[in-house]
């Protein structure tokens, strides 16, 4: 699929007055915001604040019933022919990996380029095996995601994220599921992920991630955008924030 | 037990019949006497009763002419075949019955088993209904209705059920645009990015439909004439015949060659493709030379040496006769029908006689009933194993997949079903082995399986013994082939994922 | 972003509101478009599965109400549940039964809670089921029944009768008989064809005659029109034209029989005495003659045509009803003195079928002749009925029968929940709150199947006589081989299961190979080896019975299954639990027993009621073999002259029995499932 093109100056990804329901529960509640080419925006935020359904509403795992959603100038909202133009020019990496067991890790990086944007096999492998490389786990091509530690999964999850070359990748807690010896080398990648120009948005709650990578922190609570800046101001003791942002950093500091 | 092997032996002062090794080889061993005693004995009276009736067990019969006549049985069979003959048409019968069975319930089961899992409710409902009348009634019921109600309730041959039905249509011809047009307008809709192109177009069909209707437009019509290709009566399903000629031979050849190159021209394209990084479309290249050689050389066979005379019977002497005068005249033998084609195959459409069809295959009502309530009442419980299969796979598989652009098919296609297959594999291996052992209810229908036929053959012969002990070891057999095709598949499933 | 945005944090200090999703999202619009009408194929799936469901429930109801005959069941119900049981001893299987509903609520008070909606829904079948068919009864009428009289033989395809001159009927005490003649009847065949209710067979054949000139006067037409158009292919016109020239037009049926042309001389009489009761002279524009009886018995209605009328006229009554016959099979009846009251055999009953009145008197002879009665072959409701009919003649009569029953399960399920709690209020388990009446229940469970199968095979002697098994037959045998079997079964299963996991080489051997032989083969082979071998094993047990012989063959096909089971259940025991109980010292056999069969047992719970189930179904193949349980009986009842072309009706009822038994068995099997076997477990204290 073609994407409408758009200026540089644009925002690649734009939410207008997002609302979202789960039966009665209002999870989103106008949420507004827009990532322009490039950024690294962090999302943090308790638990049920409703920054993982935000994501997932991006790439429309999760429907939204209010508002709009312009992804790469298409309306993910309007038709289920954009939602798959919407995906494959978006990646996703998840908390708990979900890599395809029954694929060997070489497969479950392939799988996207060869079925959905139809690349021969033999180019899939190499730029399969490449970003391997990048993720710093050639030797573990030919194993199954069984054989892994959860650290190695976790990267092969996001060498399969970008084998689709996307133009935007989310990462929805990508290190919870993971014992602390493992989520550096996950952090790593992703560090070496934002010098690529790659536009990301990170759910998580690694502080340190955010402050050091981060363009742009959003502070989520209740469904709804409370507050944003980058991460010197956001998490600056001294100036003024929402009291409820204050809640937060005093819990986690 | 594993918990009875406290072995205390070497130790002193323990006499041996507190020998733990001893106490168990002589357990085993009284056990294994009883167990072959109690056989022996059965055995034994078995063999002497029967010995007094004057029917000592033995094969032998087996050889010898078995004078009874089997239902729709094949030509080579008959009254004057021996008892082995019998046997090996009933065997067929039954892997005709099973072979086909576990087809049709495969496919349908999975389709149930997904459409018990649809976000439909209405899908999701009528499949659970399905599911749970078959499940909780007797298969052996359901042969009845299938056989006593659906099929013998089937019109009498004079009213015999067809498809396609037969007759004269009259076709407006403007019908045969609207599907053309609304391709064409959907692709520019599509291409354009404006929908309206589309609903415009579907806008001027209906009203150039409406103003048919209403008389105000003229109506052409094209005459089909449409003669039915499939039957069904209360004597059965009567399908055309599929008739090979001469030439059919040479072209299967053909085929065979056509699709040899084709293999090994991918594979060259494979390589290429390998090693320059080009892209070629693999497929599409060999599946196109293999489909043109299959067409092409039917029409070259087709064309080669087509005789136009036919030496027909007329009055006692043989004479030569333009072909198409034979045709006219009707002088011509199926047989000699099928030499005289130029084509190497040919579609038989079935002929209706006065009293019963004079061409076309007839599948028995006994065969379609207990085919059907076979495979519905098996489809039912792998309906439910598909769907169990398909539950145990993580939502986050599908979310995943769907997150890398994966459309709904190659969602299920690619990550779902090969997953849920594995913990699908066991129970459907036993539900085959079910399906197998069920076919014996033929019985109930008066279909002639294995069972059906050796309970006839232990009737004739009076040899009941030898029978049973046949019929059981075959239906072993077949069991254990089930079983082990499931295992083999089991494990190499298990070794793909580790 | 501004500049300023790297200085300061943006906050966002409005608080949108919490609002309640867009009505398309809650309720039944947000369910409907979820559930129906997500996406566009989404809804073509929903009119295409409306329109299947929907053609498939209203053909079924539509058949049901309207076509079916149910009196094939109404009046088999007791050969459906209990075959041919002697009649004198059906008491044991309503005590058998009665044992079951209270052990039902004996366990129901033990584990469940007592719903409020399933009590309210139990009480208002049981009251519907009395009400109902009285308010039908005294609501609609029975339909008329039509009699044929005349001197002239009917002629409707391959079969003739004439009139009968005399045809008997049971009347009640204090009835009333009305007769006349039909009217409307001798002007066309169209009323004629349409003549709906009980009809005698000369009746009958007058109206299919009507019809049958009907239909071919009608295709005739449709012929003719079709042969005037073009559009038929050459091999329909020719077949066409051959059946049109195949179709004679026949004189109205009316004409030829000058139907309700002559005068009927109709007398009533008492068969006992063959006095008259009432009688008179019918015409077609006069007259009808109306008769109390005065008492319950025979009657005998005569209707004469004048002499030399070469006519039929048909009759139109209320009163006499059509009668089926039934033979029952009753023991030796003794009274407490030890004399015999009634002697051993066969009894006749005639039941009316309008309302099931039955009477045991010798149907009425004249010079040695039994006189005909209108039975069942002829009486059937011929066509289609109302639905005012349907219930009056097939709904309350069933709702009659089963209204006793229901009430009597009613009182008995009641009773079994109060002596539940009434156990646990005067007995108090010191811990647990339900501990009597658990255990009480489980006792229950284990002794009532044993107690029910010696109360309906008996014990021999005046109170228990044994009863002859091949009497046994319809549910009562079906049931008789699930319970025997799985019961009996259990044990063999388990010891197989144990004994395949055996360090014996030579015992596992010896059951694996069993074990995987019987399942190998087909459970219709084993029943034939079983009733083929076992006259031949010993001449003497030649009279074994069947239905033993079945039994057998079941309890060894089903141990091998059950083995299969449980060893998957002693496979998923935790090694360590072994080890635990040895480091305690317990000795090998001890072990098993304690420890790790009653964790296997209670982990494949849902696999055993699963084998119950499918047993239960299995136990259809018997009637291949010859045994009358629920499948064979059914095929048996429509083998009968009487019921022969009802094989719909029947195979629809038994499918529903084995249906709502089994479907209950899984249902509860759910539901155990679903509180974690660990019922069981707590049964046990």
């Amino acid at each position: 699929m073609t994407t409408n093109g758009h200026a540089p100056d644009q925002p690649i990804i734009e939410c207008r007055n997002v609302n979202k329901w789960y039966g009665e529960f209002h999870a989103l509640r106008d949420v507004s915001l827009s990532v322009q080419p490039s950024e690294v925006v962090v999302i943090i935020g308790p638990s049920g604040s409703g920054k993982s359904t935000l994501i997932r509403c991006i790439n429309q795992l999760e429907t939204h019933q209010e508002g709009t959603i312009i992804v790469d100038g298409i309306d993910v909202g309007q038709n289920s022919a954009n939602i798959a133009a919407v995906r494959s020019e978006v990646g996703m990496v998840f908390q708990q990996f979900n890599l395809f067991p029954h694929l060997s890790v070489l497969d479950n990086i392939t799988l996207g380029p060869r079925e959905v944007r139809h690349v021969r096999r033999a180019i899939a492998e190499r730029k399969g095996l490449e970003l391997l490389e990048r993720v710093g786990i050639p030797e573990k091509a030919h194993q199954f995601p069984g054989q892994l530690s959860g650290g190695q999964q976790q990267r092969v999850a996001i060498a399969r994220a970008l084998a689709m070359e996307p133009k935007i990748l989310l990462f929805d807690e990508p290190t919870s599921a993971l014992d602390p010896e493992m989520i550096k080398e996950v952090l790593d990648v992703m560090r070496e992920l934002a010098g690529t120009g790659i536009t990301m948005l990170v759910v998580t709650h690694e502080m340190g991630f955010a402050r050091e990578v981060a363009d742009r922190v959003l502070f989520f609570d209740q469904g709804r955008l409370v507050e944003e800046g980058t991460p010197e101001v956001l998490f600056a003791r001294n100036l003024k924030h929402h009291p409820r942002t204050d809640a937060f950093l005093m819990n986690l500091l | 037990m594993a918990a009875a092997r406290s072995t205390r032996n070497g130790l002193p002062g323990v006499s041996i019949l507190q020998d733990a090794r001893f106490l168990q080889a002589v357990s085993q061993l009284i056990f294994a006497v009883l167990v072959v005693t109690g056989v022996w004995a059965i055995a034994w009276n078995v063999l002497r009763t029967l010995q007094a009736q004057n029917l000592t067990p033995n094969f032998a019969f087996m050889s010898t002419r078995a004078g009874f006549d089997i239902a729709a049985a094949p030509e080579w069979y008959t009254s004057q075949s021996t008892f082995w003959d019998a046997y090996l048409v009933g065997f067929i019968n039954t892997l005709r019955v099973v072979a086909l069975g576990l087809f049709l319930a495969t496919m349908m089961g999975v389709f149930f088993g997904i459409f018990l899992l649809s976000s439909n409710f209405l899908l999701r409902t009528l499949a659970r209904v399905y599911v749970e009348i078959l499940r909780n009634t007797p298969l052996l019921v359901q042969l009845f209705v299938w056989y006593f109600i659906v099929m013998l309730s089937l019109p009498v041959y004079q009213q015999s059920l067809t498809f396609p039905a037969e007759g004269v249509f009259l076709i407006p011809v403007r019908w045969l645009f609207y599907l053309p047009a609304l391709l064409i307008a959907w692709a520019a809709a599509r291409r354009t990015q404006q929908r309206p192109i589309l609903y415009g177009t579907a806008a001027l069909l209906i009203a150039v439909e409406v103003l048919s209707l209403l008389n105000v437009l003229p109506a052409w019509n094209v005459r089909i004439e449409v003669l039915p290709l499939f039957y069904a009566n209360i004597k059965g399903i009567v399908l055309p015949e599929i008739w090979t000629t001469a030439r059919f031979v040479p072209w299967l050849v053909c085929v065979a060659g056509g699709f040899v190159v084709a293999v090994i021209v991918a594979m060259r394209i494979r390589r290429i493709r390998d090693e320059t990084g080009r892209i070629i479309p693999t497929t599409a290249i060999a599946l196109g030379l293999f489909l043109t050689v299959m067409i092409g050389s039917w029409f070259i066979l087709s064309t080669v040496g087509v005789r136009d005379t036919v030496e027909v019977d007329q009055n006692g002497t043989r004479v030569e006769i333009p072909i198409s005068q034979a045709v006219d005249e009707e002088l011509l033998t199926p047989e000699q029908q099928a030499e005289i084609t130029p084509a190497p195959m040919l579609i038989v459409v079935p002929v209706r006689g006065n009293f019963d069809f004079e061409r076309g295959s007839i599948i028995t009502p006994e065969y379609t009933a207990l085919l059907l309530g076979l495979s519905v009442y098996t489809s039912a419980f792998i309906a439910e194993i598909v769907r169990a299969g398909i539950q145990a796979v993580p939502y986050g598989q599908v979310e995943a997949a769907r997150s890398i652009g994966l459309k709904y098919d190659k969602v299920l296609r690619l990550i779902v079903l090969p997953q849920a297959l594995r913990v699908i594999i066991p129970p459907l291996g036993n539900q085959y082995l079910n399906l197998a052992k069920n076919s014996s209810l033929a019985i109930a229908v008066a279909f002639a399986d294995l069972f059906q036929v050796t309970t006839t053959i232990m009737n004739t012969s009076g040899q009941s013994v030898p029978g049973m002990i046949l019929v059981m070891l075959t239906y072993l057999v077949i069991s254990l082939t089930i079983s082990l095709t499931a295992n083999i598949f089991n494990r190499r499933l298990k070794l793909v994922a580790n | 972003m501004t500049m300023e945005s790297n200085l300061a944090p943006t906050i966002y200090d409005q608080e949108p509101e919490r609002r309640s999703p867009p009505l398309l999202e809650i309720g039944v619009l947000a369910w409907m478009r979820q559930n129906l009408f997500k996406t566009w194929i989404d809804t073509l799936v929903t009119v295409v599965a409306f329109l299947v469901g929907i053609s498939v429930i209203t053909a079924v109801i539509t058949w049901a109400v309207r076509d079916a005959n149910w009196y094939v069941i109404i009046y088999n119900l007791r050969l459906f549940f209990v075959g041919r049981y002697p009649v004198s001893e059906e008491w044991r299987v309503w005590a058998a039964l009665l044992l079951f509903a209270f052990t039902g609520g004996a366990a129901w008070a033990a584990w469940a809670r007592a719903s409020r909606r399933a009590v309210i829904a139990a009480v208002v079948i049981v009251v519907a089921s009395f009400i109902i068919p009285t308010v039908i009864v005294q609501t609609i009428p029975l339909p008329y029944a039509y009699f044929a009289a005349g001197n002239i033989p009917v002629t409707s395809g391959s079969s003739t009768q004439t009139p009968q001159p005399q045809v008997t009927f049971i009347g009640a005490a204090g009835e009333t008989v009305m007769i006349r003649v039909a009217q409307g009847y001798e002007t066309d065949d169209v009323a004629l064809s349409g003549l709906n209710s009980f009809a005698d067979d000369v009746t009958n054949l007058l109206r299919a005659n009507a019809q049958t000139r009907l239909t071919n006067d009608q295709r005739a037409v449709e012929i003719n029109a079709a042969l005037a158009g073009d559009l038929l292919t050459a091999g329909q016109r020719q077949r066409l034209e051959r059946e049109l020239s195949r179709l004679t037009s026949l004189p109205p049926v009316t004409e030829t029989y000058a139907v309700n042309q002559a005068p009927v001389d109709v007398r009533v009489l008492r068969a006992s005495t063959f006095e008259p009761v009432g009688e008179a002279s019918l015409t077609l524009n006069g007259g009808e003659l109306i008769v109390t009886l005065p008492e319950t018995g025979w009657y005998i209605l005569e209707k004469l045509a004048a002499d030399g009328a070469e006519s039929v006229t048909v009759l139109q009554t209320r009163g006499l009803y059509p009668l089926f016959e039934r033979n029952l099979i009753r023991s030796q009846q003794v009274d407490a003195a030890g004399n015999i009251t009634a002697a051993a055999g066969r009894v006749n009953q005639y039941v009316r079928m309008s309302d099931g009145v039955t009477i045991e008197e010798v149907r009425p002879r004249i010079d040695g002749t039994d006189l005909p009665f209108n039975g069942i072959i002829n009486n059937q409701l011929r066509g289609q009925s109302d639905a005012a009919g349907y219930a009056r003649l097939f709904l309350a009569p069933l709702l009659q029968q089963i209204s006793i029953p229901a009430l009597l399960i009613g009182i008995a399920v009641t009773a079994g929940f109060g002596f539940s709690r009434l156990a646990d209020r005067l007995a108090p388990h010191p811990i647990l709150p339900r501990g009597t009446s658990r255990r009480n229940a489980a006792w229950l469970i284990v002794a009532a199947p044993i107690i029910a199968i010696v109360l309906i095979y008996g014990l021999g002697g005046n109170v228990l006589p044994v009863t002859e098994t091949s009497l046994w037959g319809g549910l009562l045998l079906t049931l008789f081989l699930t319970i025997t079997g799985i019961t009996l079964s259990f044990p063999l299963g388990v010891l197989l299961a144990l004994g395949r996991r055996s360090s014996l080489p030579i015992v596992s051997l010896i059951c694996t190979v069993y074990i995987e032989f019987v399942r190998g083969v087909p459970l219709i082979t084993v029943l034939f080896i079983s009733q083929l071998l076992i006259p031949l094993v010993d001449p003497r047990l030649a009279e074994f019975p069947n239905v033993f012989r079945a039994t057998i063959a079941v309890i060894l096909f089903s141990a091998a299954y059950l083995a299969e089971n449980v060893r998957g259940g002693l496979q998923s025991i935790p090694k360590g639990q072994v080890e635990a109980a040895r480091a305690l010292g317990l000795p090998g056999w001890r072990i098993t027993w304690s420890i790790t069969l009653p964790q296997a047992l209670r982990a494949v719970i849902p696999a055993l009621v699963g084998q119950f189930i499918s047993l239960y179904k299995d136990t259809s193949l018997v009637a291949i073999v010859g045994l009358t349980d629920l499948t064979g009986i059914a095929e048996n009842v429509y083998a009968q002259t009487e019921y022969i072309g009802l094989r719909r009706e029947g195979l629809l009822f038994i499918a529903v029995i084995y249906f709502v038994v089994s479907f209950s068995m899984a249902t509860l099997s759910r539901r155990i499932e679903r509180s974690g076997a660990g019922v069981l477990r707590r049964a046990r204290l």
